[in-house]
């Protein structure tokens, strides 16, 4: 069953048309990876899903519910169910992380200080960022920035992930973490998301390693047989406002030539 | 046809920003802390420079007024002249203007760098309504701020033309403060009241709306403060000529 499906949607910026009749479904606990150059529509296609940009013509349908006529309030039920990671992670920097993660519970009611505490402490344990949870964003890296994004996004347990390149301009190690953030939630939580990314290695992590989770709880990530294709992770190449290549990973499957030279 | 289009555009988008900011007054959830906080940082941070504008507009008045004064043999209207002067019409402007300098330019910038780090897209996309969050808290603020802070200019105004007068002019220290409070009456209280209600609300919205309207990164942060001043001052002495005419035609 699809989470996200777009239809037929339009979208131009002035004179340039980024989207033009496109179509596209990521099914229940599937990762899609978006691959495409600047401009492509890519970080368009994640402002969509959370209603933060509308399609000129078409329809983007969210867990059944059609949300592209929706007002900003009727949107706000449907955002709680997605969390977002913003390209340099968009921290609130007049906030400190701790109120930066807990900052989507807090605002909605029915919840204790004890029960958010924990939850926040939990989640940065999850980042590995739980020293840094006094600081403020400018006393971040950009890494940690990313990575309290994350956390930040996790926070109201969502069963969307949408991640706008979160490993770009990030040093090798902390991409690799990143990278491991992404799969433990799509391997071990069977989170459904959308990943945009140019990054290379990221892709060849994601479609060749899987974690699993051993016994004492410590989390593993194992390369799996270059012969197989995940079934929930599928790659989406974007150009000229559609779809140009849909599949496994392209940099092992080929593609076209438009494929092989952009990831070469 | 474009540049009206343009100016029809942006007047509908600064109403309908405006409305949603004060409807949003009577909508849960509301946001008191944030509320207080934005009084504190445009109202009590803003105290000492309408103090001095209002000092030292105070005394120039008394200097540049007395030669006048003198020549009609009517120095003794000092405190009348200065009273009335501040009162309904210098404190309020000078007031309004010094925080649409001020406070405009800070609500312009900050919301315009929220919006070009995404920090505004963040917020949505948690759940947040922005107008709610961040323009609400901000308009109560200077449209209560900015009576308060008049009333302050206006008794540190009486007090710099007390000082030119005394020392100047040797005018008796009863007399300027007794022909001060004898011009105050109910219009003029209201008068002095009205005005700046509605010149917080222009510099508050004003500030919002270039904050949140910020479009291409730091420059544009850059030029839409400078706009939000710039249109702030401007709406604040169009309001002013008509407010003035409003409540000359319906209580004097």
């Amino acid at each position: 069953m699809s989470v996200i499906r777009f239809e037929n949607v339009t979208k131009k910026y002035e004179d340039h048309t980024v989207l033009e009749d496109f179509d596209m479904e990521v099914r229940r606990g599937e990762t899609m990876v978006l691959l495409g150059g600047s401009g492509s529509g890519k970080s368009t296609i994640l402002k969509m899903v959370v209603g933060l940009v509308s399609p000129d013509s078409g329809s983007v349908f969210v867990d059944g519910e059609e949300i592209t006529r929706l007002r900003e309030d009727d949107l706000m039920p449907i955002r709680r169910k997605i969390g977002i990671v913003f390209q340099e992670g968009a921290l609130f920097d007049s906030l400190t992380v701790w109120e930066n993660v807990a900052y989507r519970v807090i605002e909605s009611d029915g919840y204790t200080m004890d029960q958010i505490d924990d939850w926040v402490y939990r989640l940065l344990g999850f980042v590995g960022l739980q020293n840094a949870i006094d600081k403020m964003p400018t006393e971040l890296s950009g890494g940690m920035k990313r990575r309290v994004a994350i956390a930040r996004a996790l926070m109201g347990s969502p069963r969307i992930m949408l991640y706008d390149e979160p490993t770009a301009g990030l040093d090798p190690i902390t991409s690799r973490i990143t990278c491991e953030l992404i799969m433990r939630l799509r391997d071990l939580e069977g989170v459904t998301g959308i990943l945009v990314t140019n990054d290379l290695q990221a892709v060849r992590a994601l479609s060749g390693e899987v974690s699993t989770k051993a016994p004492d709880g410590t989390v593993d990530f194992k390369p799996v047989d270059p012969e197989t294709t995940l079934r929930n992770t599928r790659f989406v190449m974007i150009k000229d406002g559609r779809i140009h290549y849909e599949g496994g990973d392209p940099s092992r499957e080929g593609g076209d030539e438009y494929v092989r030279e952009f990831l070469a | 046809m474009d540049f009206l289009y343009k100016i029809l555009y942006e007047v509908e988008e600064y109403v309908t920003l405006t409305i949603r900011s004060v409807t949003n007054i009577f909508r849960r959830p509301r946001y008191i802390q944030d509320t207080f906080q934005q009084m504190e940082t445009i109202g009590v941070r803003s105290v000492l420079i309408v103090v001095l504008v209002g000092f030292f507009t105070g005394g120039v008045l008394a200097l540049q007024t007395s030669k006048s004064l003198k020549a009609f043999g009517a120095v003794n209207l000092m405190g009348q002249l200065i009273s009335l002067s501040l009162i309904r019409e210098m404190g309020p402007v000078l007031t309004a203007l010094m925080l649409a300098g001020r406070a405009g330019s800070g609500i312009a910038s900050e919301l315009g760098s929220m919006v070009v780090t995404e920090q505004i897209s963040a917020m949505r996309a948690l759940g947040t309504d922005p107008v709610k969050k961040l323009v609400t808290p901000r308009v109560i603020a200077c449209t209560t701020m900015v009576p308060l802070l008049t009333v302050i200019a206006d008794v540190f105004g009486l007090v710099g033309g007390w000082i030119v007068s005394f020392y100047n002019l040797r005018l008796n220290t009863a007399l300027y403060w007794n022909e001060a409070f004898r011009a105050i009456d109910y219009n003029v209280v209201l008068e002095g009241l009205m005005k700046p209600v509605v010149f917080g609300f222009i510099v508050g919205s004003v500030g919002c709306y270039y904050g949140l309207g910020t479009r291409g990164g730091t420059r544009g942060v850059g030029r839409n403060t400078t706009q939000a001043v710039v249109t702030a001052s401007i709406l604040v002495i169009v309001a002013d000529f008509f407010l003035g005419k409003l409540i000359l035609e319906l209580w004097h």
